[in-house]
């Protein structure tokens, strides 16, 4: 669009009448809980809503994002099936691959989860608690109610378009969308207030460690605070995160009486099927060019015991990739500590040994790289290795 | 879900109206500064944006040969204003000083910038490219559409600045298509 | 209503320009253009099988910003209506029309299906572009020879059809506002300055599942379509599928 347009329009649309969009009540106990099993009348405003859903879902599961790994896909169902007892077999799960962190249900029983809260979340407590929040939006119809209370049909078609957005639709197109969208039709205060409390509560019942839920808000909090665009923080957008929702659930956890640390968090369930996806995860996650808001990620990893060489490698990586001043002896240190924990991938000594190369250490290089194609003999990439270790010879 | 699946040919083509669209003849052809090859076949030059020349047969997001006339140190691979995708400084920049599998990785993080999925990089080699030492790998991607892409890099850093040759298409049909044809096409580069 | 974010801008103006030259290539001109393969036409049987692939739909809002707001609720009427519209006008045509269903019982052939799907929106959307549009292919010289390519057999084994009709349309109303815009800019630029008033373009192509050549494709540009509605949907498949081969 050119500019003398653009300007022009400006100067229009200011004249001219912009729809308002119905702030949305959530006004709780309105519309009475999904039963078990049930799907909505045909001829309801429901029923279209389900329908539109289940072409997103359609879509979602043609898009290429969806990680099919039976192992995960059963541990994600039965931590559901955990939480929700009657709703399980009307839920269907999704795991997206994505360094984002998100989790979502639609009113169809469509669920998302996103591998960035899985890389995020410290154990199993935090994710159920993350999940049995959008099983509280889905089980309380606030979808429906919100929809309800629509009066404009403007709003109510955008509110279509919201639903698509905060379903993952949107993922199809600029994540960024979602963000923009919410910031039009996000869940009321109340809305949010209730499935926070359904969250807790079936956590609690499935015997979770109630002290865990408002851990993974400020952790997500302190992300919002290391990263320089906020905007891309996707679960933000439709679920606003306020310093009252950390008190809330910390006084909430102080009521049911048991002390941190005595109930399950579920921690090594959740660390054993997480670790065959970690190393991917944390490659998408470096991908996001993020330095700060990883390194926190990369911080409380370390806190865990298990294959903290792969950590340690990673650490190293970021500092190969933000390659600021002094990055690459970062670098080296962290790779060569990762080595000396015992069970650093193959991959460290590849990163090792470009970046003593970088650094002019030849003979250090060649080790490590002859390593590398040792430990890594059908590498796909082991001719161009080759290659280098000729070179520094 | 079209204007989706087009996203990498947005990448490149900046359309203008008024840029034809060139007839490339199968004789010795110059694309930039002393970067010559021989097309074997006819193509379509598409308008492109500035360091880039864009072939295809069937329609860029089919099939596609571009051309990385001169990346410069401190330049991403696709420079210029871009939909959808971050700006110019956020986006991963080539470096002289770079190695191969640094370039490789370059490749791969500006296709997830694009919002490719599913990227595989594999078999990066060492080649010629004209007779200059070079490299080689093979790529896969999904777009954000959903459509399985396959893609084929060749590559050197000639005077700190990376040339590039890449062939995209469809891994349905159209990437198979033209596979040989290209081969040949990177065989006969000429590069001073 | 909160505001639109420059991303999304961008995003919509990249929907804008991936579209525009199908959009540039109107030129006001609502004529359909049949581009067809003669000497493969002649061998269609009339008893052909042909499957009705599940037609791909897509519906915007333009906002007076100038953002296309894909629109679920009219997207899902129109999948409706447009589906019972190529039915009964190719039903009438040809007794041996199915409608397309994935297999649910072979994940990895409902995949290749899948990709041959997708394939073809890019295929079509390449016809648009550069068959009927200012982008035209040299090297083609005017010829007519986009294919999805042999793996299409997949496809006619478990649909048990000779060929497969693909139905395509990504469609946009101005709202109120962007109307509103649209006389409001042409008023105060003297009539120079024209702001486009969406997408539309539609297609549809018969392929054939023994070679995946496209052997009979039409395509649909009329601003004044309008397939939210039953009647004007139906004015609108009968447009498409003029001179349709069956």
């Amino acid at each position: 669009m050119k500019d003398i347009a653009a300007g022009l329009l400006t100067a229009v649309v200011a004249l001219t009448v912009v729809l308002g969009c119905a702030t949305p009540r959530g006004e709780s106990g309105a519309l009475r809980d999904l039963k078990a099993g049930e799907r909505p009348t045909l001829d309801s405003d429901e029923a279209g809503l389900w329908m539109a859903m289940d072409r997103v879902e359609a879509k979602l599961k043609t898009s290429g994002h969806i990680i099919a790994d039976p192992a995960l896909n059963s541990y994600v169902r039965t931590l559901v099936c955990r939480l929700t007892p009657p709703h399980c077999d009307g839920i269907r799960i999704y795991v997206v691959q994505t360094p984002h962190v998100n989790a979502s249900m639609a009113p169809n029983g469509m669920m998302q989860i996103w591998t960035g809260l899985l890389l995020h979340a410290e154990n199993e407590a935090q994710v159920a608690y993350v999940l049995g929040h959008e099983i509280g939006h889905y089980v309380r119809r606030h979808s429906v109610q919100q929809f309800r209370d629509l009066r404009t049909k403007a709003a109510a078609s955008v509110f279509f378009t919201t639903l698509a957005g905060a379903a993952g639709v949107g993922f199809v197109g600029p994540l960024i969308q979602l963000a923009t969208v919410s910031s039009v039709f996000a869940f009321s205060r109340d809305n949010e207030r209730e499935a926070d409390d359904v969250g807790f509560e079936l956590m609690v019942a499935a015997g979770y460690d109630a002290h865990e839920a408002p851990k993974i808000w400020e952790t997500l909090l302190a992300q919002r605070a290391a990263t320089k665009d906020p905007k891309s923080l996707i679960f933000f957008a439709t679920h606003p995160p306020t310093e009252e929702r950390v008190v809330t659930l910390k006084a909430l956890a102080e009521k049911t009486g048991s002390p941190p640390g005595e109930r399950d968090a579920g921690r090594d369930r959740f660390l054993a099927a997480t670790l065959p996806f970690r190393a991917s995860m944390l490659r998408d996650e470096l991908r996001l060019r993020r330095p700060a808001a990883t390194q926190l990620l990369l911080d409380r990893l370390s806190a865990t015991s298990s294959a903290s060489g792969e950590i340690q490698f990673f650490q190293g990586e970021l500092y190969r990739l933000r390659a600021a001043s002094g990055d690459d002896a970062r670098a080296i240190a962290a790779y060569e500590k990762a080595i000396s924990m015992g069970d650093a991938p193959a991959e460290t000594y590849r990163s090792l040994g470009l970046v003593l190369m970088k650094a002019r250490e030849s003979s250090r290089a060649r080790a490590a790289l002859d390593r590398y194609l040792e430990l890594r003999p059908d590498a796909t990439d082991r001719e161009m290795i080759h290659e280098y270790v000729k070179r520094l010879e | 879900m079209t204007a989706r699946t087009g996203l990498l040919v947005s990448a490149v083509i900046f359309l203008s109206a008024c840029a034809p669209v060139k007839l490339i003849e199968p004789t010795r052809v110059t694309v930039g500064d002393g970067f010559s090859v021989e097309p074997q076949i006819r193509w379509s030059s598409l308008p492109a944006r500035p360091g880039l020349d864009l072939w295809t047969v069937d329609g860029a997001t089919l099939d596609a040969v571009t051309f990385f006339k001169g990346v410069a140190d401190g330049q991403p691979l696709y420079r210029g204003p871009m939909g959808g995708a971050p700006q110019e400084d956020k986006r991963p920049k080539f470096r002289a000083a770079m190695t191969a599998t640094d370039i490789a990785e370059l490749f791969e993080d500006s296709f997830a910038m694009l919002r490719m999925q599913n990227l595989e990089t594999t078999g990066l080699r060492p080649a010629k490219f004209g007779a200059e030492d070079g490299f080689r790998f093979e790529m896969a991607w999904v777009t954000p559409g959903g459509l399985e892409m396959q893609g084929v890099v060749a590559g050197a850093v000639l005077k700190n600045r990376l040339y590039a040759v890449v062939y995209s298409g469809a891994r349905a049909h159209y990437f198979p298509r033209y596979r040989d044809t290209v081969e040949n096409l990177l065989k006969s580069i000429t590069l001073r | 209503m909160g505001g639109r974010s420059s991303a999304v801008r961008q995003r919509a103006l990249l929907v804008f320009v991936a579209f525009a030259v199908a959009a540039l290539a109107t030129g006001g001109c609502a004529k359909s253009t049949i581009a067809t393969r003669p000497d493969k036409w002649e061998r269609v049987p009339a008893t052909a099988r042909v499957v009705l692939m599940t037609p791909d739909i897509e519906l915007a809002e333009l906002t007076a910003g100038g953002v296309l707001e894909p629109n679920a609720d009219w997207t899902e009427k129109a999948k409706g209506f447009v589906g019972n519209a190529l039915q009964a006008e190719v039903g009438a045509r040809n007794a041996r029309l199915a409608p397309y269903r994935s297999p649910t019982d072979d994940a990895r052939r409902a995949h290749e299906h899948n990709q041959l799907i997708k394939l073809h929106a890019v295929v079509g959307n390449s016809i648009l572009v550069h068959h009927y549009g200012p982008l035209r292919l040299p090297n083609k010289e005017g010829r007519f020879d986009w294919t999805l390519g042999n793996g299409v057999t997949v496809l006619g084994e478990d649909a048990e059809a000779d060929y497969a009709l693909f139905v395509f349309m990504r469609d946009s109303y101005a709202s109120a506002g962007r109307k509103a815009a649209m006389v409001g800019v042409a008023v105060l630029s003297l009539g120079r300055v024209v702001m486009p008033g969406g997408v539309h373009h539609a297609f549809a192509s018969l392929v054939d599942l023994k070679t995946g050549d496209i052997v009979w494709f039409n395509r649909l540009v009329d601003p004044q379509a309008d397939v939210r509605d039953a009647s004007p949907a139906q004015s609108a498949v009968k447009k498409l599928l003029a001179d349709f081969p069956l």
